[in-house]
């Protein structure tokens, strides 16, 4: 596939739950977002009993999957995955809000605003592909989210032996390697 | 240009400033829009530069108040703030990223009004800014005239210490004969006027940078992940944390809450809130006993070791393991690794000094671990809790100290107690007659982050006249006369300098037009002092950038700020200064220099603390509300107050971020269970002093008997009295700590239950 697939990678070990990301998606991308949605999120988890407890951050957008489910459900060829970087995109035009996206997606990813159309994030597509970095990417405190290709992103973390995220969609998500429980 | 990896250690300025040598800034410009995109940022996010945009450099408006002051990029189109996220060079949290949703907030004071309802009905009426400055000034010359300037409290809050404000707040009361002020903190007087006691200064705490030179570094109750406190900008706390564990050192957290921060430790150790003391004497008495500690370093630079030696025999840890919760043999093995893997560094925050054992002994036997084990003034050490670099920035003469005619102060925690029992206590802890009667605040957050807020709107309901300066509907503007509408950060000229231990020094330009009818404060300031005749006196004429430039002028003398000038501060934006990594007392370990105390040692025996009447050696002080006391019969539950990283304080809890952090009641399930709550009840938490409801959050993030509820959100009490908006401080207490006139807020119990 001569594609460039874009796409995430994220450091769970890294991320501190501080939601900087989420805010500067929010800020850079809320023109048609409105107040009450946000197209990235940042869910923590508790594990373990006292004193070895765990706090699981998972920081999550859109995947921009290799074979997306949305795309396939979309009745009205609304959403679309581009041929050059792999980044799935929607065209609000065509939307019909019939929300089939939503249900199909795994990760729970597509939003509905006021207009009842699909939203999501578009990888700050303008920015990206201009050399700039993603909202989240610029944000991010803890040295934990980058954005790009994916070939870049695995050659510039070979440290960590970044991995694909395993998922029925093949989303465009490295992680590295999770280690050895000790 | 590719993704560019090297996060945070990258400078895109250094690239620009030789970019801008050859040419190359210019090549990048046409898709810009705006003079200050070109000369400042170089490359702005497509969105950002849309037709007729134009970018700033702002700071965050925690200015002054959060120990990060990040610099923010703030994107204008049409007058009107459209985007405001990280300067790219830096990084800022969310309370910077969030930012536009707290000036573009539609419930924004618009105008001046007067109260028509009572007192807390939040009844108001739209008057203008000549009837709002005649009211202000009218009341000032009418009250003084009565009662004296005393009867007056002046009380500029922590949301006006921009380096444009720090100087005219205290100059405004000035000129005008002075009025009453406050002294103390609610902040870290605890620390700042303790760690002098044992080391001669207050700059005892080294650059957390050094954490990587650590072979053990304990964060004791300190909240990096959340709080960014002593570091230049977000998140710095906690990439230096992770990358130096990532290296190699053990990072162990000590805290009642399992905070972000613990949760990147590889070792939490939960404690009952209040204790800690108890657990760091328990410390030296294990490595004094087993023999461990520095007997060269303690020979050299330590005073008063044998008085401590004996005095430590107490503190048995079997004796701290029932007071702190913590296992007997888990202080054992902690006291005896970091005694013996120097350099190891505790890295003590300011929750633990805030507690009733007077007066933060905590601070004192932190002080004395590090000095016993010789973990002072070299690489990977910490000496105690203190300030940290501290830059120097001074007001000097600019304050005008001499026209006040004012002698007395109330204690900043303790403003209520000051008007409802009209006695004061000083600075020199004696007790003097006030008679307060208006109070006057801008940016201030007296009703919500002072202890016991009810007991504040009690006060407040006693008072003639309350004037209240700021941007939104505050606790204290429910309560106010006279509301007055102010501007944010972004709406004029101001600096971020926090003098604590950041080395930054971030300005903040004008982005926007005042809002509606806003005023800045120093607007405010100089029409007041023009209406009462003193406006040449207080410089009415001066505008923000004059009070910035004579401020930096006043702080020449300090070595750290010598050379900034107004102009390179403009220009350059965001200017470090000082030498970095800071390590306090290096001269002293290395070569031999006194330390700044009288005995020229580090003073484990204090004769100021003996003259004071206090514990001349750190000593664990039990009584304050805890488990063992007589309020523990009704009330068994202690509580903690975490900060929260969406918000500061009262400040910047706007609707974007409301939406994301529920104000919870964190509770163990051993607790809940007893109660038979279960997450997302309703419960009320309550004492003696006032009552909360909000929704359970069932958790092991606290132990059995601790709760945790995060700080900061708006007190708004209902028709029965019960705060349902959930600030905590409805719950906690005004008592002061006997050094530093510092507030004890984490010296609490409550109990809990289903409604």
């Amino acid at each position: 596939m001569s594609t460039t697939q874009y796409g995430f990678y994220y450091d769970a070990d890294r991320c501190i739950g501080c939601r900087a990301c989420v805010f500067a998606c929010k800020d850079r991308n809320d023109n048609e977002a409105g107040e009450s949605l946000y197209w990235r999120t940042v869910t923590t988890v508790e594990s373990g009993k006292i004193p070895n407890l765990r706090l699981s951050n998972q920081s999550l957008s859109c995947n921009h999957c290799a074979e997306p489910a949305c795309v396939a459900a979309c009745p009205s060829k609304a959403l679309s995955k581009r041929s050059d970087d792999g980044i799935v995109v929607v065209d609000k035009s065509k939307c019909v809000g019939c929300k089939a996206c939503g249900a199909a997606c795994p990760y729970g990813v597509p939003q509905y605003g006021t207009d009842g159309k699909m939203q999501k994030c578009d990888l700050c597509l303008d920015d990206i592909k201009h050399g700039n970095k993603t909202a989240c990417d610029s944000a991010c405190t803890g040295d934990a989210l980058y954005a790009g290709p994916l070939n870049e992103l695995a050659r510039t973390w070979a440290k960590k032996s970044p991995v694909l995220m395993a998922g029925t969609t093949h989303p465009s998500l490295l992680f590295p390697k999770p280690k050895k429980p000790k | 240009m590719g993704n560019n990896i090297e996060k945070g250690s990258v400078n895109r300025r250094t690239f620009l400033k030789s970019a801008a040598v050859t040419g190359i800034a210019a090549a990048v410009g046409d898709r810009l829009v705006g003079e200050p995109i070109l000369n400042f940022f170089g490359t702005p996010n497509v969105i950002h530069a849309a037709e007729g945009a134009r970018e700033f450099s702002a700071c965050c408006p925690s200015l002054g108040l959060c120990t990060a002051t990040c610099p923010l990029k703030v994107t204008v189109k049409e007058g009107r703030i459209t985007h405001i996220t990280n300067h790219p060079d830096y990084l800022c949290c969310t309370k910077g990223h969030s930012q536009r949703s707290t000036v573009n907030d539609p419930n924004r004071l618009k105008y001046p009004m007067k109260r028509v309802g009572e007192r807390g009905e939040a009844k108001f009426q739209r008057i203008t800014w000549d009837e709002a400055i005649d009211l202000y000034a009218g009341k000032i010359h009418e009250i003084g005239g009565k009662y004296g300037n005393e009867s007056i409290l002046f009380y500029p809050g922590r949301g006006t210490m921009g380096l444009a404000r720090l100087a005219p707040r205290v100059r405004f009361a000035n000129v005008l004969g002075g009025m009453t002020t406050v002294w103390g903190s609610l902040c870290i007087n605890n620390k700042t006027s303790v760690a002098p006691m044992m080391y001669g200064i207050t700059n005892t705490e080294s650059d957390l940078d050094t954490i990587k030179d650590s072979k053990l570094a304990i964060i004791w109750g300190y909240g990096f992940a959340d709080s960014n406190r002593r570091v230049d900008f977000a998140g710095q706390g906690m990439r230096i944390l992770m990358d130096a564990r990532e290296k190699g050192t053990r990072i162990v957290v000590i805290d009642p809450f399992f905070s972000q921060t613990a949760a990147k430790a590889d070792q939490w150790i939960p404690i009952m809130p209040g204790t800690d003391g108890a657990m760091a004497l328990a410390m030296a008495n294990v490595i004094i006993n087993r023999d461990l500690y520095d007997k060269d370093f303690v020979a050299r630079h330590v005073f008063g070791f044998e008085e401590f030696k004996q005095h430590v025999q107490q503190y048995t840890p079997k004796w701290a393991a029932k007071i702190t919760g913590v296992p007997e043999k888990l202080i054992t093995s902690l006291a005896v690794e970091y005694a013996t893997n120097q350099p190891s560094a505790i890295f003590p925050g300011d929750g633990p000094s805030r507690v009733g054992n007077d007066p933060s002994q905590w601070v004192l036997a932190c002080g004395a671990l590090a000095a016993i084990t010789g973990s002072v003034g070299k690489p990977g050490t910490n000496a105690t809790a203190g300030f940290g670099f501290n830059k120097g920035v001074s007001i000097g003469k600019l304050g005008a100290a001499e026209k006040s005619k004012v002698k007395v102060q109330l204690n900043e925690c303790q403003i209520a107690d000051a008007i409802l029992t009209g006695k004061a206590v000083q600075s020199n802890y004696k007790v003097a007659p006030v008679s307060i009667r208006m109070l006057i605040g801008h940016g201030a957050s007296v009703v919500n982050q002072t202890g016991n807020s009810n007991k504040i709107v009690k006060a407040l309901k006693k008072l003639d006249y309350v004037i209240c300066a700021d941007q939104f509907m505050t606790p204290l503007a429910r309560y106010s006369d006279l509301l007055l509408p102010a501007t944010t950060v972004f709406e004029g000229n101001d600096a971020g300098y926090y003098a604590q231990a950041g080395h930054a020094v971030v300005y903040s330009e004008k982005c926007i037009e005042p809002m509606y009818e806003c005023r800045s404060d120093l607007d405010m300031w100089a029409a007041v002092a023009t209406r009462l005749g003193v406006g040449a006196d207080f410089h009415s004429d001066w505008k923000d950038v004059d009070w910035m430039r004579e401020t930096l002028k006043a702080s020449s003398n300090s070595p750290q700020m010598g050379n900034l000038t107004l102009e390179r501060l403009q220009k350059e934006k965001v200017v470090f200064v000082g030498p970095r990594p800071f390590i306090p007392f290096q001269e002293q370990v290395t070569q031999g220099k006194p330390f700044p105390t009288k005995s020229g040692k580090i003073e484990l025996y204090s004769k100021t603390m003996e003259e004071k009447g206090l514990p001349p050696l750190p000593t664990y002080l039990d009584d304050f509300e805890n488990p063992r006391h007589s309020a523990a019969k009704k009330y068994p539950l202690a509580i903690c107050t975490p900060h929260s990283v969406a918000w500061l304080h009262s400040r910047s809890n706007n609707r974007w971020v409301n939406k994301l952090y529920p104000i919870d009641v964190i509770m163990n399930p051993v607790d809940a269970a007893h109660r038979k709550i279960k997450t997302g009840d309703n419960v009320q938490i309550f004492n003696d002093r006032g009552v909360i409801e909000r929704k359970a959050k069932v958790s092991e993030r606290v132990p059995a008997g601790v709760i945790a509820m995060h700080q900061g959100v708006w007190f708004k009490p209902g028709a029965d009295g019960v705060d349902r908006g959930g600030g905590v401080n409805t719950l906690t207490i005004d008592t002061i700590d006997r050094v530093g006139g510092a507030a004890t807020y984490n010296s609490v119990v409550v109990e809990v239950k289903k409604v």
